[in-house]
């Protein structure tokens, strides 16, 4: 063979491995090189004479990993495949694949560089590698589908002589659904089986038809045209079907990689754009939606103009101005400055119903114009959001074009996102009618207060005939006396004179009793003044004691002194107090040990509390949780507004009224809030 | 100097009881006013005549009656009242009083009443 024999040989051999395109190295049982062909000179960089009785595996460095195996292999087997990595005399890296073989005593070993093969090789790992981390990993629905029947079908029409495949589809649909219909599904991604499938991977292998809607068919011809034309990649928006029908926006892609569809096998990809598509549709939308709210909400809508005066303000707020309001006390030109320099852009059509304009036009321009009847509220409205308010409410009046004035509920927004404050939108809500309503509503408190003011002086008509009765039976007397006395021959002045005093004492007393009468009696707006609320007491006393003293009742008055004042209408709490004691006395009737007790005092909350205390029969306890209801009584003929209106005039003033448990009798309690020091009478 | 006859009213209403004292006094009597039963029945007067108010706090006109007939006075008593509850005026009259007037009335009411008491 060739190493056998002697240098002549050898010589003859050497000249021969030369002509091998394969490196031939031979050593000996001690790993030094004893033969070296041309090739192995070309592949590691060596002459021949360098090489020869080196230790083989150090002059080419090879690699220690592979050393042991490659010994072991060849002590076992006396053979060894496999590759090895070597450095060349350049230092240059190479993969060799090796055949090692035992051999005369030594051993040979034949090897070819396989270094680029590797690369590839790694190459193709990594990219492959990263093709299956791409393929699960991205955003992205990838399919992979075999289309080697959909591939026949297209040859077949080719080799039929069609020319123009696009055509060709536009007029057969069906045939692009049969195009469909033969595309097999070979592998999704994991995001495919989420967007399109219903979590299961093998249920998606099968035909590409339900996927592919009936609207999206032309995609799916125009992306086997670009395919056949061997365009690198296709892609479009479309609308897909996931498995169980619903419909999406989705960007397609289609990749035909050369060697793919050469398998058969076609990559699609498809990004799920609903959302993006929802989000494009919503801002080309909202505009409009916006417009279509400003002009067809049921509520005046005003939308300003404030970018000269939110330069005003800013210059203002540099200047250290921090109080709009007082800037405009201050400032007296200021607000009719202000209120020309905003102005209204654009008005909706509730807007325009509203001030009863002829046109649109008409509400446009400054908004002083519009506001003359606003009294201060755009003034505190611009104070608001001077001071950084994003919203202001309030309730206010607006001139119609027709001359009427109406209530509106005015709230004006400041949003953020229309800029710093350059544009402002006001919402004006009609409550005319809400207003009437409250007011008649009052009207009619008024009036019932009142009527049960009537109601309770007419069950006192007794006591009232009697105590006006007296002073003028007194004046009468007193006026016959003083005849009598003047018919005489010497009348007695002195006598006459004290008669005279008597009578204008006692009409001024009828005068006073008709006075307090006539104050229970007429109607007047309730008052809001400061009040003692023993004093309130005593004067109901003062009204009372002929009703007490008719009716043999012993009153008993348990005032705390120095009580803080309340605040309210006097009439009202007398009517309150009055109706307590009336029902008092009423309820005691002709039992013995008629005893009516009057207490003030500052209960633990801070309020001011009275108590009217009965020794009557008790409250019925099947009648306590109605005894503040409108028309609930057990007088007879008595119409049970009494207590109602009583309950309605405490809790008007902030207070409550309650009936309070008591060992004999009945006790009525109401409290009234402690007036605030700082607030002076309106 | 005859004395004049003594004429005691009884009303708690001040004004009323200064006036009807006024008038008797015009009448020609002689007059002495009290604020209730009780103060004329602690003065022991001893009058031709009472002229006293029903109502009142503490004893009434008709307790004052009752009380002047234990003592067997024979003070005619003349009752005045301001109410007209008809069980007062029965009360009244059953009282044993010459005369019952309603307030308010004329003089000359009063003094048919004080002729009626045979004091006029």
């Amino acid at each position: 063979m060739f190493f056998a024999g002697g240098a002549g040989s050898i010589g003859a051999v050497s000249d021969l491995l030369d002509l091998v395109q394969e490196s031939v190295v031979r050593h000996d049982a001690d790993g030094r090189v004893t033969g070296w062909n041309a090739a192995s000179q070309t592949l590691y960089g060596h002459s021949r004479s360098d090489a020869v009785g080196q230790p083989l595996h150090e002059l080419l460095k090879t690699r220690r990993e592979s050393l042991a195996g490659i010994e072991a292999a060849l002590r076992a087997h006396g053979a060894w495949e496999g590759d090895v990595v070597r450095r060349t005399a350049a230092d240059v890296a190479v993969t060799v694949r090796l055949k090692c073989f035992r051999h005369e005593g030594g051993f040979v070993e034949t090897g070819i560089d396989v270094s680029a093969q590797r690369r590839a090789e790694d190459a193709m790992t990594r990219a492959e590698h990263r093709y299956s981390n791409v393929f699960q990993a991205m955003a992205v629905s990838f399919w992979e589908l075999d289309f080697t029947p959909v591939g026949a079908m297209v040859q077949r029409l080719v080799r039929a002589g069609v020319a123009d495949l696009g055509a060709y589809f536009d007029a057969h649909p069906d045939f692009v659904r049969r195009m469909i219909r033969a595309t097999r599904v070979i592998d999704v991604n994991d995001l495919s089986i989420g967007l399109l499938g219903r979590g299961d991977k093998q249920e998606m292998l099968a035909s590409l038809e339900p996927y592919w809607p009936e609207e999206s068919q032309h995609v799916y011809a125009q992306s086997v045209v670009a395919a056949v034309q061997g365009r690198p990649h296709f892609a479009t928006e479309t609308r897909l079907t996931s498995i169980d029908g619903r419909v999406f926006d989705v960007w397609f892609t289609a990749c035909f990689p050369p060697q793919m569809p050469a398998r058969g096998k076609l990559l699609i990809g498809i990004i799920d754009i609903s959302a993006d598509k929802k989000a494009k549709t919503a801002l080309e939308t909202s505009e409009q939606r916006y417009r279509m709210l400003f002009h067809f909400l049921p509520v005046a809508m005003v939308q300003l103009d404030r970018s000269e005066l939110a330069g005003v303000f800013e210059t203002l707020r540099a200047e250290g101005v921090r109080d709009l309001k007082a800037y405009f006390d201050s400032h007296p030109g200021f607000y009719d400055y202000a209120a020309n320099a905003i102005r209204v852009v654009e008005v909706n059509r509730r807007a325009v119903e509203l001030f009863a304009a002829p046109d649109e036009a008409d509400l446009t321009g400054p908004v002083a114009r519009l506001w003359s009847e606003a009294g201060d509220v755009i003034r505190r409205s611009m104070a608001a959001r001077f001071a950084g308010a994003s919203r202001f409410e309030a309730e206010m009046k607006i001139r119609t074009f027709d001359g009427h004035i109406r209530d509106v509920l005015y709230v004006a927004y400041f949003p953020e996102a229309f800029g710093r404050s350059a544009l402002g939108l006001s919402c004006l809500v009609d409550v005319s009618d809400r207003v009437a309503a409250q007011a008649a509503l009052s009207q009619v408190q008024a009036e019932f207060t009142h009527a049960a003011r009537v109601s309770m002086l007419g069950e006192l008509t007794a006591s009232i005939a009697h105590e006006v009765n007296q002073p003028l039976g007194a004046i009468l007397t007193n006026g016959e006396a003083a005849l009598r006395w003047l018919q005489r021959p010497e009348p007695d002045l002195e006598e006459l004179r004290a008669l005279s005093t008597r009578t204008v004492a006692d009409a001024r007393r009828a005068a006073d009793i008709i006075r307090r009468i006539r104050g229970l009696a007429t109607r007047g707006a309730p008052e809001d003044a400061t009040l003692a609320l023993n004093g309130v007491v005593e004067e109901v006393m003062l009204f009372l004691q002929p009703e007490l003293r008719r009716r043999g009742v012993e009153a008993v008055l348990d005032l705390a002194p120095g009580l803080p004042d309340t605040r309210g209408d006097r009439v009202q709490f007398q009517q309150v107090l009055a109706n307590l004691a009336v029902n008092a006395m009423q309820a005691m009737g002709e039992r013995d040990g008629r005893r009516l007790t009057i207490r003030t005092a500052l209960d633990a909350d801070g309020m001011l509390a009275a108590e009217v205390e009965d020794t009557g029969p008790g409250i019925d306890p099947g009648h306590r949780d109605r005894l503040f209801d409108s028309f609930f009584t057990t007088k007879d003929g008595g119409m049970g507004i009494g207590l109602a209106i009583c309950r309605s005039i405490v809790e008007a003033h902030g207070g409550r009224i309650d009936a309070v448990d008591v060992p004999h009798g009945a006790c009525f309690r109401f409290t009234l809030p402690v007036a605030r020091a700082d607030r002076g009478p309106r | 100097m005859t004395r004049l006859p003594l004429i005691c009213i009884i009303d708690d209403d001040e004004s009323m009881r200064l006036a009807l004292a006024g008038l008797v006094r015009s009448f020609g009597f002689a007059a002495q006013a009290f604020g209730c039963a009780e103060d004329f029945m602690r003065a022991d007067a001893a009058p031709a005549c009472i002229i006293t108010d029903i109502q009142m706090p503490g004893l009434s006109g008709i307790g004052l009656k009752q009380w002047l007939d234990r003592r067997s006075s024979a003070a005619p008593v003349i009752m005045i009242t301001a109410r007209s509850e008809p069980h007062v005026l029965a009360q009244a009259r059953a009282s044993g009083a010459v005369c019952l007037l309603k307030k308010p009335f004329d003089a000359d009411a009063l003094l048919a009443c004080l002729k009626k008491a045979k004091v006029a």
